[in-house]
């Protein structure tokens, strides 16, 4: 939630004003708000084959485990239409409304997004290991330098020196053990 | 007085050299998480909840109020300051402190601010011990019908009346549901929607989905929008103290504030949004009578109003999941993920069967709100220094806490990719607006909708007029259906204004 706020709740009345999020005052579909509803198409999907193919327990009583998942599901489908409607109706008064609206579509920056999940999977897979201290100081450095750190062997040592407060935080403070990995001895 | 004894017992459990100890830790962290950009007072709960582990629940819960007051004292700091405010409800504070920051008053504002949740929260928790009795009476005329009508109503309310697109909303309501199916069904034993991974059996932890909606998600958003939106906090210079003219000022927007924020904090329609921007409109529309009026240049009113609206939601919404175990905002729901932890079940039964436990966190509540003005008031610059922790270190500082929370939680690594899984869901979500709250809503609230309903049905032989027999379930249903017509009125005519005001083209 960061970004300029530009509010004007002034002249509501008694009424409540809208709790206008930051990116304006309308936030109707637009255009690429088409990945919404194929995320709603999808876990709509989902939940009918896990629904249909779920395995009742005999004694379970009326309404039963699949009661709510139909409901949920139903949901699903209903909002990806009603989604579907007003991406539609966006797309269609595109020419008025695309100046407005492109703020939102801004271009993103995928290669910093896959450097920080990259970062992320390689500190879940190194963690039992190598241990917490290396593999969270991979974790900090990786993200570091997707979110523009342009000083690796500085940011490395401050990497180091989280990871360090952290683990003596836990297991000196709080008795709490994380895992050694490969300096396991060393301490 | 009955009341007095017991909180007088709280008081003398939460006096021990630890527990203070405690809850002054809980209240820096917290006060530190909330001052991150990005980062509220649900995000300091949910990072911090693995730290709690290692303590018995007294401590834990002790240092919980220190946490839960904490993200709120500090999540306006970053808003005054740069304009980005921590938390949804902290953007209302932001508007006209920024302007108070701008103007060189960065002092003043961060301590009206201060004092403002200071106000709120000591008003509401008081308000809370003496009505927290009365809503556990209450609550036991609750029966199966009248829970899945309240969670109807949280659903409801947090989805279409606060979000502001009612379609996204919902959306994010229907991801918060899927997410709470996923488990064992435990009326049934049936499992639901596991892909036949055992550590799905319990369900999705809620720290992992907080932590992957609220932190990862925005850390990944950051690294998303690139570059963009790096800010530098300007200097807090000079002593904070508040002038005669600026107390005048200020106190009665305090308690207004308050008046607004109460109310709020036992509805539940998702945190303390709607009473920040209530309790804002109301001071700027007090200002507009003035001779000069002073919004838009700063004005105090402006801080103080929506700081202590804010700030005393916080502060009832406590009381409202203590006595009916009701999370009427995402930190509550993070806080009832806690007591589960812990195996209690907040609500009625609370108060019989672990009271002193409850009486002592209530104390720890004011004490915590006490050393949260102390730490606050005098020390504001120093925290505003948090500000100036390079961005790259910052986020990268966050993701660490994310990964140690969740491992933490539960030691599995299957939680830290299921917790990647979820952060990139918030990235998604964050990207085309659809609104946090509602998926912590159905995640934290649906079970409980989802066992109460079959618990009505199965009683009444699945004869759904049972769902709207008792008088209570009427009146909730019929609040529920006022508040959606008045939302639909309030944005037709906002729509019809907007229309008049705008150029064609």
């Amino acid at each position: 939630m960061s970004g300029t706020v530009e509010q004007d709740a002034g002249g509501l009345g008694g009424e409540p004003p809208e709790p206008a999020p930051p990116g304006g005052a309308e936030a109707a579909a637009s255009r690429g708000d088409w990945a919404v509803v194929a995320l709603l198409l999808a876990l709509g999907a989902f939940l009918a084959h896990g629904t249909a193919t779920m395995d009742v327990p005999e004694n379970s009583g009326s309404p039963g485990p699949r009661f709510v998942p139909v409901i949920v599901t139903v949901l699903t489908f209903v909002l990806a239409a009603l989604m579907a409607a007003q991406v539609a109706r966006a797309t269609a008064g595109a020419g008025v409304r695309a100046p407005e609206r492109s703020a939102h579509g801004e271009e993103t920056d995928w290669r910093a997004v896959g450097v920080v999940v990259a970062s992320f999977l390689a500190f879940t897979a190194l963690l039992s290991p190598l241990g917490w201290l290396l593999s969270a100081a991979l974790l900090f450095w990786g993200t570091g330098y997707a979110l523009g750190g342009r000083r690796p062997l500085f940011d490395a040592g401050v990497a180091l020196s989280v990871s360090a407060a952290f683990q003596l935080a836990f297991s000196a403070g709080l008795g709490l053990a994380l895992p050694a990995g490969v300096l396991e001895g060393a301490f | 007085m009955d009341t007095f004894s017991l909180l007088g017992d709280g008081f003398a459990q939460a006096l021990t050299p630890l527990n203070l100890l405690l809850l002054l830790v809980g209240a820096v962290l917290g006060t530190a998480v909330g001052v991150l950009p990005g980062l509220g007072s649900a995000m300091a709960v949910a990072l911090l909840l693995p730290v709690t582990f290692g303590l018995d629940p007294t401590g834990a819960f002790i240092m919980f109020a220190g946490v839960y007051y904490g993200g709120l004292f500090g999540d306006s700091t970053a808003g005054i300051l740069l304009n980005t405010p921590g938390n949804s409800s902290a953007i209302a504070a932001s508007i006209e402190g920024h302007r108070m920051a701008l103007a060189g008053r960065a002092p003043q504002a961060l301590a009206t601010a201060a004092i403002g949740a200071f106000t709120g929260g000591l008003i509401a928790t008081t308000l809370m011990v003496f009505l927290a009795p009365r809503l556990v009476d209450w609550a036991a005329l609750f029966g199966p019908a009248e829970y899945f009508a309240l969670a109807v109503f949280a659903f409801a309310a947090t989805a279409t009346i606060v979000a502001d697109s009612p379609v996204k909303g919902c959306v994010s309501l229907a991801i918060g549901l899927s997410l709470a199916l996923v488990g064992v069904d435990p009326t049934s034993g049936a499992t639901r929607f596991t892909l036949d991974q055992t550590q799905l059996f319990d369900g999705i932890a809620i720290v992992v989905i907080t932590v992957g909606l609220l932190a990862l998600g925005e850390v990944l958003h950051v690294a998303a929008r690139g570059r963009r939106g790096a800010v530098t906090a300007p200097a807090v210079v000079g002593r904070p103290w508040l002038s005669r003219a600026d107390v005048r000022l200020a106190w009665p927007a305090w308690l207004r504030g308050t008046g607004f924020g109460v109310p709020f904090g036992v509805i539940p329609v998702g945190g303390s949004e709607m009473p920040t921007f209530l309790a804002y409109s109301a001071e700027r529309r007090l200002d507009r009578r003035r001779a000069r009026p002073r919004f838009g240049r700063g004005a105090i009113q402006g801080v103080a109003g929506p700081e202590a609206a804010g700030s005393a939601t916080a502060g009832s919404a406590m009381g409202a999941l203590l006595a009916l175990g009701l999370p009427t905002s995402a930190t509550a729901a993070i806080m009832l993920a806690g007591f589960q932890q812990y195996g209690m079940q907040p609500g009625p039964l609370l108060f019989e069967r672990n009271a002193d436990l409850v009486w002592t966190l209530l104390a720890s509540l004011f004490l915590g709100i006490v050393v949260l003005l102390i730490l606050n008031l005098p020390f504001a610059p120093l925290w505003a220094k948090l500000l100036l922790i390079p961005r790259h270190h910052l986020y990268a500082g966050i993701t660490v806490c994310c990964g140690l929370g969740v491992y933490a939680t539960g030691a599995s690594t299957f939680d830290l990719v299921l917790v990647l899984a979820i952060g990139l869901l918030g990235l998604l979500m964050r990207r085309h607006g659809l609104p946090l709250a509602p998926v912590l809503i159905g995640v934290i609230l649906g079970p409980l909708a989802e066992t109460e309903l079959r618990r009505a049905l199965a009683v009444s032989e699945n004869d759904v007029m049972a769902l709207f027999d008792s008088g209570i379930t009427r009146a909730l249903y019929g609040l529920l259906l006022a508040g959606l017509v008045l939302a639909v009125v309030t944005r037709l005519r906002a729509r019809a204004r907007r229309r008049a005001a705008e150029p064609v083209g």
